[in-house]
C-alpha cells in the first residue's frame, strides 16, 4: 500500500507543469527591462527550480516511508536497537499443530516462541497470545523472561480450530498501548482450517505498520490424514440389552485413497467392533457398528481411526444414556373374543410392534379390568386404563399413590366408561386424577367429519411429530365419538377440529397422568390405522413413563458453551464439570426465561466431560463429549496468494523456524526519518525564499 | 482616510474630472492657495512706466512722488522680470498609455502638462506644446497670451497615444528647433535608452536651456509586484514578449529598473537638469512644486 503511495512523489513534478501550462497574459510597457532581468536570472532560477522540485519530491517520498514505518533489519531483527521493543508472539495452538507430525510441531513452535523472547532485551516487553485461549487470564505485555515463563510454558494444544481474527485482535490492541518499535509475530504451522477464517476487517484496529512476521512450523507437506466426520444412532431406543447401531462417517484428506484403515468401536474402554475401510480422495465413507449395552445409566466410548503414517484427529468421543426397560401394565376395559376387537389389541402391539420381549424398551402386559382390584401398579413404570368401567376405590387409591410416586397414568375411554362414576371416582375427591370433569359423550354429526386439529409438537411427548408427514397422519384421523371435558384443568396436547380436547395432562405429585378422551381402538376413531399411531402411543407411554427412550450423544465442537436447561426450581444450583485434564470448573444455573439454565465455554480438550450435580436431583445427561472440528484433520496449509489476500495491507512475512537462528536486529528508522524530513523542509523552505529573493 | 488636501491632488480624484481645464485650474489654485499661507510666494517684476491715473485705478498704484514731483496722478506700470518661453514636451508613445490602477501615465502626463501650462501663463510666461512619440505629433509654439491656454487644453485633449519611444532623438530634434533660451520640460516615461536620453537633454542645456524632467512610471514599473506565471507583452512592440515568474525575477528587475532611473538622475545631475521621479501615484501638487522651487 505505501509502495504505491509513493507515486504520490510526481505530485510535484505534475503541479511543476500545470504551473507552466497556466500562463497569465499581462501588456506591460516595460518588458525590456523583464528581459534582461529574466536572462540575469534565468540560470540560476532555473537550477533552483529544479533542486526545489528534487527537495519536494524527497520530502512527500520520506513522508510516505514515515508513514510507512520502516525499519532496518538484519537477519531476520529479532533483538531491537535504538527505542524500546514490545513484542507479541501469537502461539497456533489449535488441534493441526498436534496432529501433524504426532506433536512435534507444537514443539518446535513453543520452541520458536521462546526464541524470540529469548532474543528480547533490558526494558523490552513481551506477550504470549494464544490462537485458543484457555481460561479467562487476558494477555498482557510484561518481561520477556515472565512471559516466557507464565504465558509460553503452560500453553498447550487444544482440541478447537485457531482464531487469528481474535488473536490478533489482542495482538494489535496490546502493541496499540505501547509506544517505541512493535513486533508481532505468529508462530503457526500454517494450517488451513485456521487460517482460512481470518478476516482482517473482523480483527478491527489493525495497524499496518506493525510488519506481521510468520514462522512456519511443522513438515511443509500434509501428511495423509483422516477422521471421524459425524456420528449418528442408528437405535430407536438405547437401552441395555438391546442391539444398537451407530453409523460413523469417515472423512480423508489425501492424494490418494487411504486403504486398510481400521475403525474401531471402544465403549467404556471395552473394543466392541472394528471395521476395515478404503477411504477414497474427497468422498466420505460410512461404517456401521452394531453393539449391546449390558447395564442402564451413561457410557462414553470413541471411534478410532487406525492406518499406517496416518494423520488427523483420530478418535471421535460420544456418549449414551440408557433407561432401564419400561412395564406398562395395560387393563383392557372391553376384551372380545376376537382379539383384534378388544380394546388394547392395537394399543399393546404399538408399544412392542415386533413383540420381541428381550430387545424392546417398551414392554406391556395386558390384564382384564377384573383383575385390577390385585395388581400392584409399583411393578411397572406407566399403567394404562383402557376402555375401563369399574373402578374400585382401593384401586384407585393405590393408582394416585403410584402417580404421586412418579408412575404415569393414560387413561383411555371409551363406550364402557360412564362419566358420572369417573367423575365421582377420579374428580371428586381431595386429590382428582382427572384434569376436569367429564362431561358428556359427544358423537361427530354424520354429515361433518371430526379431525384430529391442534398438536403441541413442542411438547416433549409430541415432539416427533414435528416431522410433518407424521403430524399430517395424525390429522388425518377422524374421531366420531368423544367425551367432552367440561373444564380442561391441565396441559392440552392435542385437539379436535372442533377444538375440544383429545389429550390432557395432569401433573400430580411426581407422576403424570394424560387423559385420551376417545378410544384406545378404532371404535370411535381410526387412529390405530394411521402411521402416526404408533410412535404417537410409544411417545405418550415413554414420556408418562417418565422420560426418553435413552440417546447417543456425539458431542459438541470444541470451543463451542456446553448448555444446561432445567426447571426454574433448580436457579441458583451449582454444576461440577470436570474436563478430560480432570480440570474442574464450577457453572451455576441463572434463571432465564422460566427456566434455570446455564454454560460451560471451557470445552477447549477433546474427551468426555463429566458434569456432577453435587445436590442431585437434576435431570441432565451426567456425561458430555467434545469432539475438534473435522476439518482441523485436513493438515494442508494455506497457499501464499491466499495469506496475501487475507492480510491485504498489512505487510508480512513468512520464515521458516529456522531462520530464527540467524537472529538479528531491528532498527526503527522514523526518529531518523522525521530528522530528515524536518531538514528537508527547512531546506525547500530556505531555498522557495531564496528563489525569490 | 484621505484627508482634504490629498484627495485634492489626488491623481485618481483628478481623472474622473472630465475638464482637462478644471484640474488643471484645480491643482494650480490648490497649490498656490498653499503657498499664500506659507508666505513663499511672489514674483520679481521690474518698473516699466508711467501712465496718468484713469478712474477705475487701484489707488494703491498711484505714484505718490510723482505726484509730489509733477502735481499729476500716474499710475506705476511693471513688466515681467522675464519673458520666459517654456517648451512642454509631452510623450505620446503607446508606452504611456499604461495603469495599473485608475489612472494611465498618459492621463497623469495630461494634467501635469495642463497644470503647468495654466501656471506658466499664469504667470505671463509663454508656454509652448510639444507631443511625440518616435516622431513629432503635434508643436503650439510658445505664447504668453491667456486665450493661448485654451488651444493647448484643446491639443492636449485631442491626444491620444500610440507609436513606439524614442525620446533621444525627438530631443535632438526639438533641440534643433529652439531660439531663444527658456525652459524645456519634458513629461515622459522615458523607457528607452537612459544614454541617449541624456544626449538630447545635454543638447538644450548646450543651447542655454533650463531643463526640467518629470520622469513618469506607473507604480508596477518600480516595483513589478506580480505573481504568477506570466507572458509580459510588450505594449509598444508586440513581438516583443517573455514569459517569466515574476516573484522570481523581481529582485533582479528593480535593480535593473533602479539602475536605469539613477543613470538618467545622475546624468541629469551632472548638466544641472532638474530630474522628478513620479509615479502615477503621486499627489501632482508635488510635481507643481518642484517646478515652482525651479521658478523661484
Amino acid at each position: 500500500m505505501y509502495l504505491a503511495a509513493l507515486a504520490t512523489a510526481v505530485i510535484p513534478l505534475v503541479i511543476h507543469l500545470l504551473n507552466r501550462r497556466q500562463q497569465k497574459r499581462l501588456r506591460f510597457p516595460a518588458v525590456r527591462f523583464v528581459l534582461i532581468s529574466q536572462r540575469r536570472v534565468a540560470r540560476t532560477y532555473n537550477l533552483r527550480n529544479w533542486l526545489l522540485l528534487a527537495v519536494r519530491t524527497l520530502a512527500i517520498i520520506f513522508l510516505v516511508l514515515l508513514m510507512a514505518h520502516p525499519l532496518w533489519e538484519t537477519g531476520v531483527g529479532l533483538a531491537a536497537r535504538g527505542a524500546p521493543l514490545a513484542t507479541v508472539i501469537v502461539v497456533d495452538n489449535s488441534l493441526s499443530m498436534q496432529v501433524r507430525d504426532q506433536g512435534a510441531t507444537f514443539s518446535e513452535a513453543k520452541q520458536a516462541a521462546g526464541r524470540i523472547l529469548e532474543a528480547l532485551g533490558e526494558g523490552d516487553r513481551a506477550a504470549v497470545v494464544a490462537t485458543n485461549p484457555v481460561g479467562s487470564r487476558q494477555p498482557r505485555l510484561k518481561d520477556p523472561r515472565e512471559a516466557a515463563l507464565k504465558d509460553l510454558g503452560p500453553l498447550a494444544v487444544t482440541a478447537g480450530a485457531a482464531d487469528f481474527t481474535a488473536a490478533l485482535r489482542t495482538g494489535y490492541g496490546l502493541l496499540g498501548q505501547s509506544g517505541g518499535q512493535k513486533a508481532l509475530w505468529v508462530v503457526t504451522d500454517l494450517g488451513l482450517s485456521g487460517w482460512d477464517r481470518l478476516s482482517l476487517p473482523a480483527v478491527g484496529e489493525y495497524d499496518p505498520t506493525v510488519p506481521v512476521k510468520i514462522v512456519t512450523v511443522g513438515s511443509p507437506d500434509a501428511p495423509p490424514s483422516a477422521t471421524v466426520t459425524a456420528l449418528a444412532s442408528r437405535a430407536v431406543h438405547v437401552a441395555p440389552g438391546l442391539d444398537i447401531g451407530l453409523a460413523a462417517t469417515l472423512g480423508g484428506f489425501a492424494d490418494g485413497a487411504i486403504p486398510d484403515l481400521a475403525a474401531r468401536l471402544t465403549i467404556d474402554g471395552e473394543v466392541r467392533d472394528e471395521k476395515q475401510v478404503t477411504l477414497s480422495p474427497d468422498e466420505e465413507s460410512t461404517v456401521d457398528f452394531r453393539f449391546k449395552l449390558d447395564r442402564p445409566g451413561s457410557h462414553s466410548g470413541y471411534v478410532s481411526l487406525h492406518g499406517d503414517g496416518l494423520s488427523g484427529n483420530l478418535r471421535h468421543y460420544f456418549t449414551l444414556h440408557t433407561r432401564d426397560r419400561l412395564n406398562v401394565l395395560l387393563v383392557d376395559g372391553d376384551p372380545q373374543r376376537a382379539l383384534v376387537a378388544s380394546e388394547t389389541f392395537f394399543l399393546s402391539r404399538a408399544l412392542n410392534p415386533a413383540g420381541d420381549v428381550a430387545n424392546s424398551v417398551l414392554l406391556p402386559e395386558v390384564i382384564l379390568s377384573g383383575a385390577v382390584g390385585r395388581v400392584d401398579p409399583d411393578g411397572y413404570q406407566a399403567v394404562v386404563l383402557a376402555n375401563v368401567a369399574a373402578l374400585p376405590p382401593a384401586f384407585v387409591a393405590r393408582l394416585a399413590a403410584f402417580v404421586e410416586r412418579g408412575g404415569g397414568l393414560l387413561l383411555s375411554l371409551g363406550d364402557q366408561v360412564a362419566a358420572e362414576d369417573y367423575n365421582r371416582a377420579l374428580w371428586s375427591n381431595a386429590s382428582p386424577l382427572l384434569p376436569g370433569p367429564l362431561g358428556p359423550r359427544r358423537r361427530a354429526p354424520l354429515d361433518r367429519n371430526v379431525t384430529v386439529g391442534e398438536v403441541d409438537v413442542a411438547h416433549p411427548a409430541l415432539r416427533a411429530f414435528a416431522d410433518r408427514r407424521l403430524l399430517d397422519s395424525l390429522r388425518a384421523v377422524k374421531v366420531s365419538s368423544y367425551f367432552a371435558l367440561a373444564s380442561a384443568g391441565g396441559r392440552t396436547l392435542m385437539r379436535l377440529s372442533n377444538g375440544e380436547p383429545l389429550v390432557v395432562e395432569k401433573e400430580h405429585g411426581k407422576g403424570r397422568i394424560l387423559l385420551y378422551t376417545s378410544t384406545a381402538d378404532s371404535a370411535w376413531n381410526n387412529l390405530p390405522l394411521k402411521t402416526g399411531y404408533v410412535p404417537l402411543m410409544q411417545s405418550l407411554v415413554t414420556y408418562m413413563a417418565g422420560g426418553g427412550s435413552g440417546s447417543i450423544d456425539t458431542g459438541i465442537t470444541a470451543g463451542t458453551a456446553k448448555r444446561w436447561s432445567a426447571d426454574a426450581a433448580h436457579a441458583g444450583k451449582q454444576l461440577r464439570v470436570v474436563d478430560p485434564n480432570r480440570t474442574e470448573r464450577e457453572v451455576t444455573l441463572e434463571p432465564a426465561e422460566g427456566k434455570a439454565s446455564g454454560s460451560f465455554d471451557g470445552n477447549h480438550f477433546a474427551g468426555v466431560y463429566r458434569v456432577v450435580s453435587p445436590g442431585g436431583g437434576l435431570d441432565i445427561a451426567s456425561l458430555y463429549a467434545v469432539n475438534p472440528p473435522p476439518m482441523e484433520s485436513r493438515l494442508e496449509r494455506i497457499g501464499a496468494d491466499e495469506l496475501q489476500r487475507k492480510f491485504g495491507p498489512v505487510s508480512h512475512e513468512v520464515l521458516a523456524a529456522g531462520a530464527l537462528s540467524g537472529g538479528g536486529t531491528r532498527t526503527d528508522l522514523a526518529l531518523g526519518l522525521v530528522v530528515v524530513l524536518i531538514l528537508t523542509l527547512l531546506f525547500e523552505s530556505w531555498l522557495g525564499q531564496r528563489n525569490y529573493e | 482616510m484621505a484627508t482634504p488636501e490629498q484627495s485634492y491632488f489626488d491623481p485618481a480624484v483628478l481623472a474622473r474630472l472630465s475638464n482637462l481645464h478644471l484640474k488643471a485650474r484645480w491643482v494650480v489654485e490648490g497649490v498656490m492657495a498653499g503657498l499664500h499661507r506659507s508666505r513663499a510666494k511672489g514674483f520679481s517684476v521690474e518698473f516699466e512706466q508711467h501712465r496718468e491715473y484713469a478712474p477705475g485705478d487701484e489707488i494703491r498704484r498711484i505714484d505718490w512722488k510723482a505726484l509730489g514731483k509733477l502735481d499729476r496722478y500716474f499710475i506705476k506700470e511693471f513688466e515681467d522680470e522675464s519673458n520666459l518661453k517654456t517648451h512642454l514636451l509631452l510623450d505620446v508613445s503607446g508606452s504611456m498609455d499604461y495603469a495599473s490602477g485608475e489612472v494611465t501615465k498618459f492621463q497623469y502626463a495630461c494634467i501635469l502638462v495642463a497644470s503647468l501650462a495654466y501656471l506658466i501663463l499664469r504667470q505671463q510666461d509663454a508656454a509652448g506644446l510639444t507631443t511625440f512619440s518616435d516622431r513629432i505629433d503635434s508643436q503650439l509654439p510658445p505664447k504668453a497670451t491667456r486665450g493661448y491656454m485654451v488651444e493647448l487644453l484643446q491639443r492636449l485633449e485631442a491626444e491620444t497615444t500610440g507609436g513606439d519611444t524614442d525620446v533621444g532623438r525627438i530631443l535632438r530634434e526639438v533641440a534643433g528647433g529652439i531660439r531663444r533660451r527658456g525652459l524645456v520640460v519634458l513629461v515622459s516615461d522615458l523607457l528607452d535608452d537612459a544614454e541617449s536620453v541624456l544626449q538630447g537633454l545635454r543638447l538644450f542645456r548646450y543651447r542655454g536651456n533650463d531643463v526640467l524632467v518629470f520622469h513618469v512610471l506607473d507604480e508596477t514599473e518600480l516595483t513589478l509586484p506580480f505573481s504568477g506565471n506570466t507572458r509580459f507583452e510588450d505594449i509598444e512592440d508586440p513581438r516583443l514578449r517573455v514569459t517569466a515568474d515574476p516573484k522570481a525575477i523581481q529582485a533582479e528587475y528593480r535593480r535593473v529598473m533602479e539602475n536605469h532611473i539613477d543613470t538618467l538622475r545622475s546624468g541629469c545631475h551632472e548638466y544641472a537638469i532638474d530630474y522628478q521621479l513620479v509615479s502615477t501615484a503621486t499627489p501632482l501638487d508635488q510635481a507643481l512644486v518642484s517646478y515652482l522651487s525651479w521658478r523661484k
